[in-house]
């Protein structure tokens, strides 16, 4: 069963599509990276979910009801949206009781959720003497009141020195141990890897993929870079794995061969049986962030370029062809 | 509503706002009744005010005739209490945690107005009894008669804390509004205080019959009780309908609005 579904979800904000006919699935149970580049929807896409904003198209079920109605799954999720929110000229222990209370809590549900959170002892200082880490600790703990079954965090990692990053992701596994179902936004690809199971890709609304990290991370394109000591064996070389199948690429005066890391011993190997001495052969295992910059855009500038052809195609400023993604960016 | 309630007393509890909206109120009761029985007998500042007469201030209800002149100053005290508690909401962000917490919005505004409505209650009932206690002090000061004070003294506090009460409560409403359409305490403050201060003044000098259904002058006939412009029942309408007209506009705006910040 999901504990978020959403299909065909859009929210447009005049011309701009924020999120783009969204088909969402998180599973129930376990911690699920929720990522994309800066504008990509997410933030959107979360506040839809929890009732912030209204969907301008589209479903979605949060624990099996209807996004329509919030208010009847209120009480089971929690969220940290965006930055820490809270009334600076009050104390940690107010704010959390100002929440309890409107949520119905026991005021001894806000000691646990602040020793949740390491904050005991500093719940009496005002929240504006806080640091931007502390300020994110007590946010969750805010997100943890309501004993939620459906956690969304978006960057929950924000502000946090190394130590605290590590406390929060081992909060994080924790949590999403007990059976509760975690959907952690955060631009910290390292931590998503880290701390999460599955992944969610979003870019400019449009999810890219969905699933474990592992099934992503196996179709990424591992790959080990050959220059041969001579640039003039290259059509040689090529001819030599082509023949036993492997997938090759020059770039200048190298070659990129799909392959994964344990071949190259083997591409070694072949060269030698051919006659051709190797220069360099380096072996490449993407990471995450390597997944995930292939897939969105490596810079600011691919996506924006992508988003504003985005926008030209859907107001019809242009006839002829326009990139909309990652590649036909490149190739323009 | 009770958990909304709940809610908002325990943000509300903190000094800036007690000090700032029921001492402020009772402070300007206390300086009005001061410049009333200083200044009594003399003509008025404007439309919409008055200086009570030294006939009136020996009157049996004569302590809490000063007290009038400070009602739009209450108001807009209370107008600026009311706008920075919404305000505050949207400028810090909070609204997100309190509208995910409960997304029936009409559920938080109200039972916000509901919060505010006791601390107003309270700021009037200071400011009442401010009034008093410094009416005590100014009579013999200012050679005031006050032989009739005491015959009704608990009915003419309680009338008093009623019909002030009912004056600063619309007051509020209108300040939560304003805040609720520009999600700005200091827009809202100026708002208020550029209508009651020179836009009201400018349209009953051009006009004299919008003196009799203008906002400034029906709250300032509740707060007294009826003024020669507008009767006290006439005030009460006014006063419910600007009210009720405040409550459903918020309502509304609360309802729809997207919190996308």
């Amino acid at each position: 069963m999901s504990a978020i579904i959403t299909r065909g979800l859009t929210k447009r904000f005049g011309d701009l599509v924020a999120v783009d006919r969204l088909d969402l699935d998180v599973p129930e149970g376990g911690v699920v990276g929720f990522v994309g580049p800066n504008g990509s929807g997410k933030s959107t896409t979360i506040r839809m979910l929890l009732g912030l904003i209204s969907p301008s198209d589209g479903t979605g079920e949060v624990l099996g009801t209807s996004i329509a109605h919030p208010e009847q799954y209120a009480h089971r999720v929690g969220a940290l949206i965006e930055s820490p929110s809270f009334v600076p000229s009050l104390s940690a222990g107010a704010n959390l009781r100002s929440l309890a209370a409107l949520r119905g809590l026991p005021a001894k549900r806000v000691a646990e959720v602040i020793d949740t959170v390491g904050l005991t002892g500093r719940e009496r200082d005002l929240v504006k003497t806080y640091s931007l880490g502390m300020k994110q600790r007590l946010a969750i703990a805010a997100a943890l009141l309501p004993n939620p079954e459906l956690l969304i965090l978006d960057e929950p990692t924000n502000g946090l020195d190394p130590a605290g990053i590590v406390e929060v992701r081992t909060l994080l596994q924790d949590l999403g141990a007990q059976g509760r179902t975690l959907l952690v936004s955060s631009h910290l690809l390292s931590e998503i890897e880290a701390a999460c199971s599955q992944v969610v890709i979003i870019r400019f609304g449009e999810m890219l993929f969905s699933g474990p990290i592992a099934e992503l991370m196996a179709a990424t394109a591992a790959h080990v870079d050959v220059a041969p000591e001579h640039a003039l064996d290259l059509p040689h070389l090529i001819e030599l794995y082509g023949a036993r199948g492997w997938g090759v690429r020059q770039n200048n005066n190298h070659l990129v061969v799909a392959a994964p890391a344990a071949d190259a011993p083997e591409l070694n190997r072949v060269a030698t049986q051919g006659g051709i001495t190797l220069r360099r052969l380096s072996a490449h295992e993407e990471t995450l962030e390597d997944a995930f910059l292939r897939m969105t855009g490596a810079t600011d500038h691919d996506n924006t370029l992508i988003r504003s052809n985005q926008r030209a195609k859907r107001t019809g400023l242009f006839s002829r062809h326009l990139p909309s993604t990652k590649k036909e960016a490149d190739d323009a | 509503m009770l958990r909304v309630v709940k809610s908002e007393l325990i943000r509300l509890n903190r000094p800036s706002f007690m000090i700032g909206g029921v001492g402020a109120m009772a402070l300007f009761g206390s300086i009005a009744t001061v410049i009333g029985f200083a200044a009594a007998g003399k003509a008025g500042p404007g439309p919409g005010q008055y200086i009570p007469t030294v006939a009136a201030l020996a009157g049996s209800d004569g302590f809490t005739a000063g007290l009038m002149l400070a009602a739009n100053l209450i108001g807009i005290v209370v107008l600026s209490f009311w706008a920075i508690a919404v305000a505050s909401d949207y400028s810090t962000g909070f609204i997100r945690l309190l509208a995910q917490a409960e997304p029936r919005r009409w559920r938080l505004l109200v039972g916000k107005a509901l919060a505010l409505v006791l601390y107003t209650l309270a700021g009037a009932l200071a400011a009442t009894l401010a009034a008093y206690g410094t009416a005590l002090v100014c009579a013999p000061i200012f050679d005031v008669s006050t032989a009739a004070w005491g015959t009704d003294t608990l009915v003419t506090l309680a009338e008093t804390f009623r019909n002030l009460s009912l004056s600063a409560v619309v007051w509020g409403v209108i300040g939560l509004l304003i805040a609720l359409l520009t999600r700005s305490s200091g827009v809202a403050i100026a708002v208020g205080v550029g209508y009651v201060v020179i836009f009201e003044n400018m349209i009953v000098a051009v006009s004299q019959d919008a003196g009799t259904w203008l906002l400034g002058g029906t709250l300032t006939a509740l707060a007294a009780g009826g003024t020669s412009a507008i009767s006290f029942e006439s005030a009460l309408q006014l006063g419910a309908a600007y009210l009720v007209a405040g409550i459903l506009i918020a309502i509304a705006v609360m309802h729809f609005r997207e919190i996308t910040y």
